[in-house]
């Protein structure tokens, strides 16, 4: 039998979902399941938290496999909450940390690659992460950039129509500028403040001095490669201020796709990446799953 | 021959003289060790400032000088203007201890014959921090825009010493402070108080003839813009607000809290809660609920800011933006904006200069982005000034010598004169009524604008428009107080 020629194939781009199921159910509805045969869903890490935990992996299963359920293909990449060694796969889920993987949709052919973790300059001394690299040794910089060099190479063999770049860590200087990457809700506060104007003073004795400027916290790393090696897409995630900015600077479209959960921006939460990709170009949007019905007041009430 | 005094040609006003006089008398006779003066804008405070230290110079009372100021860029204003006006004053300035150490900094002023140094108030504390200048280092310390020396902390701790002059009151040498005629009496005071009422004397004048030559100022009536859509979200986030400032307070009073009602944000401060904790013996609970709620309220207040302001493109990153009505105001044109850019046409076509002031980056971005392109601008015609650019007062001059619109931030809130402009639009106001004097003080006199959505937002600007025009009215001695056209 001739297979069916999909002539349009919808991507989904979500990140730093924390283990957070609300933030799933607030999405999965907003899908229709009955039409996932040509949808598939990026996650680009921060999956779960707390990766030393027994019940890490059940819920790094759980959230996949409940995206699986809407979706044609589910990819993925761990994060700096997440295991370093994550190898959780299914028959629609696919690990793409230095892996790389070419999906083919109807006429449509979309080369993926991707690279978990992010680097350790991005987030506070003492932050209890997994998967956090240093590239500022030249070892590790080289390393990196050669996996993902392999993995490129052997996707352009078979001359996809989208080469897509899906990191947890943003690219230097695209989209990545914020305060350190904390875990802990009181920081969240602490630049709720400074935005507000405001100074929060931390006890005398508390070591390491804790930078409180703003600074870029992508890396050089996946900077360069996208620079050089010009992905048509890169789904970042990781800088939940910058999430929701796009830059189409270049040739490469750059998303970063942070803020499908509310933490700990309420203010800029609840919205994912959907893209249409056809062999001609694609269009694409940041789609809120609110209820945007409801009256402004009601609206307040709700989610603020 | 003097060792220093006025430049060939340059004498002080006729007020300036009693009160450098004065300044002598308290230190000399009275023995006092602390001068404040405090004194309208425009009307040479640090002129007085720099004849005093070059009188107590000339009379070998003064060898060692130094000279905190807010900003690195005020440090070079201060220093040019003292070799303008004064001979034989030469000061460091900017001495920086990661270039070179103290001894060596101390070498430059010992052997090149300096007569002190002058830094920003930032640079004082990374140098008393590390223990590096003590007060027998100096004669005489002046310190310029002194009304940031204290800072309204909360109820517990009430006024404290800035951060970055912390320690100053602890030295014993002779100190002469400035300060612009516009702050609370309450807050002199409590500046007073931190370096002891009885070693200190206070020099308050308003000089009405010099502010009549200088502020010219005429403050309009707001212009009204109809947005009924704007004012809808903004009541709607008003009363959000209010919902949970009541809900914050009941809490602080069920748990007998006083203060902290009119800041709730320093309750977000982890030591003020630290402390409320022990002192009320509020449980975490509760702590974490109200540090929640406050969290809240700020967002809420930044919603709010942002639907005034223009700034849409936050607003659009927001979830704010999903909701069905602002989608739709969303993709309407901005009204303000619009009414601003005919402002600004109509007083480009009397060949007025306008200054435009926003208090966000983001606001005057948006405002030089918009104008630039609805009155088809030349990039010299329009000049944006914020806290981001390094050459602030390069494009400063730029505006001056050529520019037609200056969109700046409160970047020269302090010491900066720009005469140039002839009118100065508000597009944001400053958080306070003295900031925005100062602000408005700098183009020395000119139309004063205010633009302001009709309902909620006209409230307010109203009547920040009359404070205004009160504080001009007691700046020029008018007993009256309200004058629309000074």
């Amino acid at each position: 039998m001739q297979k069916r020629e999909v002539i349009v194939l919808e991507l989904i781009a979500i990140s730093d979902l924390y283990g957070d199921e609300r933030v799933l159910r607030e999405l999965l509805p907003v899908l229709n399941k009955t039409e996932k045969d040509n949808r598939i869903a990026i996650v680009a890490g921060d999956i779960a938290l707390n990766a030393v935990s027994p019940g890490y992996y059940n819920e790094v299963k759980k959230i996949l496999l409940s995206l699986a359920e809407y979706m044609a293909h589910v990819f993925y990449v761990p994060g700096d909450s997440d295991a370093h060694d994550l190898n959780f796969s299914a028959d629609n889920v696919t690990n793409l940390d230095k892996r790389h993987y070419l999906l083919k949709s109807g006429n449509l052919k979309i080369g993926l690659i991707g690279l978990g973790g992010a680097p350790k300059h991005s987030v506070r001394v003492g932050e209890p992460l997994t998967y956090l690299w240093d590239e500022n040794i030249q070892v590790v910089a080289d390393g990196l950039k050669s996996e993902l060099k392999i993995q490129l190479e052997k996707v352009m063999l078979e001359r996809p129509d989208y080469l897509v770049l899906v990191t947890h860590a943003p690219p230097y200087g695209v989209a990545d500028r914020s305060m350190l990457i904390s875990l802990n809700e009181i920081l969240a506060l602490e630049e709720i403040l400074q935005d507000a104007g405001l100074r929060m003073v931390r006890e005398e004795q508390e070591k390491p001095r804790i930078a409180r400027n703003p600074r870029h916290l992508g890396s050089k790393v996946i900077g360069e490669f996208a620079k050089y090696y010009k992905p048509d897409l890169h789904i970042f995630g990781h800088v939940h201020k910058q999430g929701g900015k796009a830059d189409s600077e270049g040739w490469t479209k750059s998303f970063n796709v942070s803020h499908l959960s509310p933490i700990p921006y309420k203010l800029t939460g609840r919205k994912f990446l959907y893209m249409r990709l056809e062999r001609k170009g694609i269009d694409w949007h940041f789609e809120s799953v609110v209820v945007k019905n409801l009256p402004f007041h009601d609206f307040i009430e709700a989610y603020l | 021959m003097d060792r220093c005094g006025l430049r060939v040609g340059k004498s002080l006003r006729e007020y300036q003289q009693p009160v450098v006089d004065e300044i002598l008398k308290i230190f000399s006779e009275e023995k006092k060790k602390n001068v404040f003066i405090s004194m309208p804008q425009g009307t040479g405070k640090t002129i007085i400032a720099i004849a005093a230290l070059s009188e107590l110079v000339n009379r070998g009372e003064a060898k060692n000088v130094l000279v905190l100021l807010p900003r690195r860029v005020l440090v070079d204003q201060w220093l040019d203007k003292t070799q303008e006006i004064f001979y034989g004053l030469s000061l460091m300035k900017n001495p920086t201890l990661s270039k070179m150490g103290i001894e060596k900094i101390k070498g430059w002023l010992k052997y090149f014959g300096a007569l002190g140094m002058a830094m920003t108030a930032h640079s004082f504390k990374n140098f008393t921090k590390r223990g590096y200048l003590f007060d027998d280092d100096f004669d005489l310390v002046i310190v310029d825009e002194a009304a940031d020396l204290v800072v309204a902390k909360d109820f517990v701790e009430g006024f404290r010493m800035s951060e970055w002059l912390k320690g100053l009151e602890e030295w014993k040498n002779r100190k002469i402070f400035l300060m612009p005629y516009h702050i609370s009496e309450r807050k002199i005071k409590e500046i007073v108080n931190k370096f002891g009422m009885n070693e200190s004397a206070l020099i308050r004048r308003n000089v009405p003839e010099a502010m009549l030559s200088h502020l010219r100022c005429t403050v309009h009536d707001p212009i009204l813009i109809d947005d009924p859509v704007v004012d809808e979200f903004v009541l709607a986030l008003q009363e959000h607000c209010g919902k949970i400032r009541a809900n914050v307070n009941r809490i602080l009073k069920k748990h007998g809290i006083k203060g902290h009602v009119e800041n709730l944000e320093t309750l977000l401060n982890p030591r003020t809660m630290e402390r409320l904790k022990k002192i009320y013996c509020l449980d975490e609970e509760t702590a974490t609920y109200l540090q929640v709620m406050i969290s809240k309220y700020i967002l809420v207040q930044h919603l709010k800011k942002w639907f005034l302001y223009s700034n849409r493109k936050e607003l659009e990153r927001s979830i704010l933006a999903s909701q069905i009505n602002v989608g739709r105001w969303l993709n309407s044109e901005d009204k303000k904006l619009e009414e601003l850019a005919r402002v600004v046409r109509s007083y480009l076509e009397k060949n007025y200069k306008v200054y435009i002031f926003s208090q966000y980056i983001s606001s005057a971005e948006v405002i030089d982005e918009f104008l630039k392109k609805k009155l088809n601008l030349k990039p010299r015609d329009i000049t944006l000034i914020t806290g981001l650019d390094e050459d602030q007062f390069i494009k400063l001059d730029g505006f001056k010598r050529g520019g037609l619109i200056l969109v700046s931030t409160p970047v020269f809130d302090k010491g900066t004169d720009i005469p140039e402009a002839d009118a100065m639009i508000v597009y944001t106001p400053p958080l306070s009524i003295e900031k925005l004097f100062q602000v408005i003080g700098r183009i020395r006199g000119g139309d004063i604008l205010f633009l302001a959505y009709r309902g909620f937002e006209q409230s307010i600007i109203e009547e920040v428009a009359e404070k205004l025009r009160k504080a001009f009215a007691e700046a020029r001695g008018d007993s009256s107080g309200i004058d629309r056209n000074l």
